[in-house]
């Protein structure tokens, strides 16, 4: 079991160095960007709590993955299978669980860690026959496979809006919106295999601009909804809630750049960091994003017709 | 028509291929075969565009990545994408926008359910579902009968011939002799060494009994059971 743990902390930091960040920065970092989200999150919505514990269980669930599970019950005795899932369980829950006792919410602490150790005993089917339906099945792939592994946020954050209507509190609307931008942006986060790209019968400009066209608009119609209700409740804001739109489909086809301006390529630490730029001083957007587009069409050259 | 001239590859230090000259021809079927690691999906990447090379790859009929439904060894494909979903994707990537499904299915393959929950064997079948529906000129088969059953063999096989008398040109590698040796028009068996035999149909049973002659003898002679 030692040996597992070894290896998965050696995999980790694998990772973080591929991903081009030093291990030292990465341990001191995470800490403190957790704290500050925290810290944030919790502030301010009210039903913060509620929406850090979905989250905290949707990340058990993927190490609830059935492949994962069925080659660990191969490698290891019934016994040491369960304290290894237990243990992992329990560590994927810890920064939370310590922001949790931290603000005294010791039940959601409790139920998370009771919920997150009661998965390990849970047998997920092998093959799940029932299919998700999508409204966005007609086109290429990012928004039908993200929409079905995500499709339970969605009524989070509708939910979202209907709190921001009933209290009154405009913030709460404009949160749901960043909250689907966030989603939609996860949809860019990995980068597909060559083999889709390179099957396209486009110039890396086309391929590019379709990329983002289907980004915008389902994005924009995601949020069709929410812009409809907080502009009619909201009027007299119409005005921030169009420019706060706006930045999310901007950084949002920044995040669909930056996914292929090191394709084949995973995202790298300085793609991260320069949108983490852009989302604190959003106009370095307007110098990004043809950064990214020169860099993606250098990319995609290689595969796609020139 | 396509000509290979001077084609070499490196990863790295490592060569793979050095200096591949070969041409394949419209309306004919073609074999690669060799021993694992020789280099035949890195000649059919290199010949796709999926991989970078030096040399020369020349095509008589335009734009040759955009006319190739190429199978890979692995077909890939997403976690949560059904099989009507996957033809989709690759039919519409080449600009054809719509495609009968149940036309297509020549495999009866379940289309509307997760493409990651099929067998070995019908991932297989799905993928070359969709480069069918392609409509390509060019096929490259890398291991299409592996984990394939006999029924749906057979019936790859027929497909094979129809598309050869339609005028396409297909390039498979397989490690089943037999079945290259009885629809190929040639069979390219890359050495180890680098170099590559052309074989005509007409010299088929040559490979066979070369390949006992150089592998089998010289690995047995000291295995003892």
């Amino acid at each position: 079991m030692k040996a597992y743990f070894l290896l998965q902390f050696k995999l980790l930091n694998r990772q973080i160095v591929h991903f081009g960040l030093p291990l030292i920065i990465a341990y001191t970092i995470v800490p403190l960007l957790f704290y500050f989200g925290f810290n944030y999150v919790y502030e301010s919505l009210k039903y913060s709590v509620f929406v850090l514990v979905i989250l905290a269980i949707s990340l058990v669930f993927k190490l609830s993955e059935v492949q994962r599970n069925t080659f660990l019950k191969s490698i290891y005795s019934y016994n040491t299978y369960v304290k290894i899932r237990l243990i992992e369980n329990i560590l994927s829950n810890l920064l939370l669980s310590i922001g949790l006792i931290y603000k005294y919410e010791i039940l959601a602490c409790v139920l998370l860690n009771v919920f997150s150790c009661s998965l390990v005993f849970v047998k997920l089917k092998t093959k799940f026959q029932f299919v998700i339906s999508t409204p966005f099945y007609k086109h290429p792939f990012e928004f039908i496979v993200g929409f079905r592994n995500t499709f339970f946020m969605y009524p989070i954050v509708y939910l979202l809006v209907y709190i921001s209507i009933t209290s009154g509190n405009f913030n709460i609307g404009l949160f749901a919106i960043l909250l689907i931008c966030v989603i939609c942006c996860s949809y860019y986060s990995k980068v597909e295999n060559k083999y889709i790209v390179w099957n396209y019968s486009q110039t890396p400009s086309q391929f590019l601009k379709h990329k983002i066209n289907i980004a915008l608009l389902f994005f924009t119609l995601l949020c069709l909804p929410i812009i409809i209700f907080l502009s009619i409740w909201f009027f007299v804001n119409f005005d921030v809630l169009l420019i706060f739109m706006s930045a999310c489909c901007f950084f949002l086809a920044a995040v669909v750049l930056a996914k292929y301006s090191l394709f084949p390529n995973d995202f790298g630490i300085s793609q991260v960091i320069l949108l983490t730029i852009s989302v604190g001083f959003p106009p370095f957007l307007i110098i990004l994003i043809p950064h990214f587009y020169l860099k993606s069409v250098k990319q995609l050259k290689s595969i796609l017709n020139d | 028509m396509i000509d290979i001239n001077n084609v070499s590859k490196y990863y790295g230090k490592h060569q793979v291929l050095d200096a591949i000259n070969l041409r394949f021809k419209k309306g004919k079927i073609y074999g690669v075969v060799g021993e694992n690691g020789v280099g035949k999906s890195t000649l059919f990447k290199c010949i796709s565009g999926l991989e970078t090379y030096t040399g020369e790859i020349v095509y008589d009929n335009g734009s040759l990545k955009d006319k190739i439904g190429l199978l890979l060894t692995e077909p890939y494909f997403f976690s949560k994408i059904t099989g009507k979903e996957y033809i989709n994707l690759l039919t519409k990537a080449r600009g054809i926008n719509y495609i009968d499904c149940k036309v297509q299915n020549i495999f009866d393959l379940p289309l509307n359910e997760y493409a990651f929950t099929y067998s070995t064997g019908m991932k297989k079948k799905l993928a070359l579902t969709a480069i069918l529906a392609q409509n390509n000129d060019v096929f490259i088969l890398d291991e299409p009968f592996n984990g394939v059953d006999v029924q749906s063999n057979v019936l790859i096989i027929e497909i094979l011939k129809q598309l050869q008398y339609a005028g396409k040109t297909i390039i498979i590698s397989s490690h089943i002799i037999s079945t290259l040796t009885q629809m190929c028009n040639t069979i390219f068996v890359m050495e180890s060494d680098k170099t590559i035999l052309e074989i005509d149909k007409s010299d088929f049973e040559r490979i066979e009994n070369d390949m006992k002659a150089k592998f089998i003898k010289s690995k047995l002679e000291h295995f003892k059971v």
